[in-house]
């Protein structure tokens, strides 16, 4: 018997003039997201007189050390002054509630989509309230959440009103994750357990998760990045914790200064080696699982 | 467990309310033209990100024949949904800003006499930011649903003698709609719910509907701003709702 696969579509001969006239969108695309980041990359290493704006003077890794540690600017016998920002505390708690609401996502989403798979009733009913998460504007669930703790009493901060917020936001791209990941799952790896005798939680620990490991990591990661970056489902539930997309606009609106340049390639370069590793495992895992299939 | 806190965080909202917080807004005509022109705002960033995001998916999805390239071109592209828009919003900066490369580009080439302040802090601006922070949400549904089409429908194209246009627009482009259509919701929810962008690029002189949510928020007006987080959440469902029954995705995904 022959499955029907869908094979990618035949090659089409576009005429030079075509490629190069197609090409232009892609270009101006990509200069908008990249020549942007080049240069922050290159202003990063401006000295400790230059601002952020060229030329460079002095060029060092100044602003990259004045993360950990702000005297290197202050100290600085060309300190002229200006205002310096200290991201640390934001830095910490933006980890601590990214990797937290990670694993929290991840073990809600990965058992949610368990259930929706088993079909009960009213199941895509719950998937869309899920995917609300995703559709709300962050404002609004913010704003509700801080409306409701300060009515209940609770006081506003990285791990009751923040983590909330969070997950209402992560637990959807995760979930979405999974189902996409669960239709590609074979249902007869589970069953052959149970026939060898396996009871239904073994049968999960031994052949689902590790079966469902790409989406697990991808949840994490995802997750992860999606908490540390968010803005909108941060404002005014934080209390006295900020995070660190909190203080990177609140620090954008007062005065750019090259630590933030330093910071956002800090974090760009960390997401898409992520990004990178991820995919690569993801492909030689399908791949894997697809020689063993044939 | 975790929606049923959301829905009464939103029930919350409302018990808060009375109703005439809802008939100041309502009948307020300030709120009435910032909902125009935020609307008008997100109509105008979805053509131009749909036009130009269905080129860069047909681009990266049928003109690239080398697959190594196809794939380090979808991972440049990818790089919008790992790094937040804060940090992409802030890159901005120096280059359109008043001191940025571009004005002293054009100033030093005696283009401009004087540092424009039309790249940064204007309402072009800040849709041409919107444009190209949300771009890439339209470029990636699009292009998977466009690697997803069956060869022999194209085949069949090109046998009965479409030109490559041709098939793009009665067949690749009708196939594809979905993921566009995914784009669209994609696009709009973030546009609907962005407030820095307008205030980090915008300048702050020309608020989108969270934008002036955020405000009256700053300024502890929390039944002001709630009632106002509920008419952008109605909104925002409304829209998203309409597009998911055009595309009818469940059918198509």
């Amino acid at each position: 018997m022959r499955s029907r696969t869908v094979r990618p579509a035949p090659p089409i001969h576009f005429s030079l003039w075509a490629r190069i006239s197609l090409a232009i969108p892609v270009i101006i695309v990509l200069g908008f997201i990249y020549v942007p980041i080049l240069l922050i990359m290159l202003l990063s290493f401006q000295g400790p007189q230059g601002g952020a704006t060229f030329p460079i003077r002095d060029p060092g890794t100044l602003w990259y050390r004045s993360l950990t540690d702000l005297s290197v600017i202050t100290d600085h016998p060309d300190y002229l002054g200006q205002a310096v920002f200290d991201f640390r505390a934001s830095i910490g708690n933006s980890l601590k509630l990214a990797v937290t609401t990670a694993v929290v996502s991840t073990t809600i989403a990965m058992a949610a989509a368990q259930a929706m798979r088993s079909g009960f009733r009213g199941g895509r009913l719950a998937t869309y309230a899920i995917l609300l998460g995703i559709v709300t504007p962050g404002l609004a669930v913010s704003l509700g959440l801080v409306t409701v703790s300060s009515e209940l009493g609770i006081t506003s901060g990285l791990f009751t009103t923040g983590i909330v917020a969070h997950i209402v936001w992560t637990m959807p791209f995760s979930f979405l994750l999974f189902m996409v990941l669960f239709n590609r799952f074979d249902r007869q790896l589970e069953e052959a357990a149970y026939t060898l005798g396996a009871s239904r939680l073994e049968a999960f620990f031994t052949v689902t998760v590790p079966v469902m490991k790409p989406a697990v990591i991808g949840s994490f990661l995802f997750a992860f990045m999606l908490s540390f970056d968010e803005y909108a489902h941060s404002i005014f539930i934080m209390g006295a914790d900020r995070t660190l997309p909190l203080m990177l606009v609140s620090a954008a609106q007062l005065r750019i200064t090259p630590s933030i340049f330093a910071l956002g390639v800090l974090i760009i370069t960390v997401s898409l080696i992520l990004l990178l590793a991820y995919v690569v495992n993801v492909r030689r895992t399908f791949r894997r699982q697809e020689l063993q299939g044939a | 467990m975790l929606f049923s806190f959301w829905t009464g965080t939103s029930v919350g909202m409302h018990s808060e309310l009375t109703t005439s917080n809802y008939t100041n807004i309502l009948t307020g005509r300030t709120f009435w033209e910032t909902v125009r022109w935020t609307l008008q705002v997100l109509a105008i960033v979805l053509a131009c990100s749909t036009i130009i995001g269905v080129l860069v998916a047909y681009f990266a999805a049928r003109v690239v024949a080398i697959e190594w390239v196809r794939t380090a071109l979808v991972f440049l592209l990818f790089v919008p949904f790992v790094v937040s828009y804060v940090i992409r919003m802030i890159t901005w900066i120096p280059l359109f800003g008043r001191a940025g490369l571009l004005n002293t580009a054009l100033t030093e080439a005696n283009i401009l006499d004087e540092p424009s302040d039309l790249f940064l802090y204007t309402s072009p601006s800040m849709v041409t930011a919107l444009i190209f922070l949300y771009v890439a949400f339209i470029i990636g549904p699009t292009f998977f649903k466009l690697r997803q089409l069956d060869e022999d429908l194209l085949r069949a194209a090109q046998n009965l003698g479409a030109s490559p246009f041709k098939t793009f627009w009665s067949v690749e482009l009708p196939l594809a709609r979905p993921g566009i259509v995914v784009g669209w919701i994609f696009v709009s929810v973030m546009i609907l719910s962005d407030f820095a962008t307008e205030r980090i690029i915008g300048g702050g002189l020309s608020p989108l509907l969270a934008g002036t949510v955020w405000r009256r928020a700053e300024v502890l007006l929390w039944p002001q701003a709630s009632a106002q987080a509920a008419v952008l959440v109605v909104i925002t469902l409304a829209i998203a709702a309409g597009l998911l029954r055009f595309a009818q995705l469940e059918r198509d995904l």
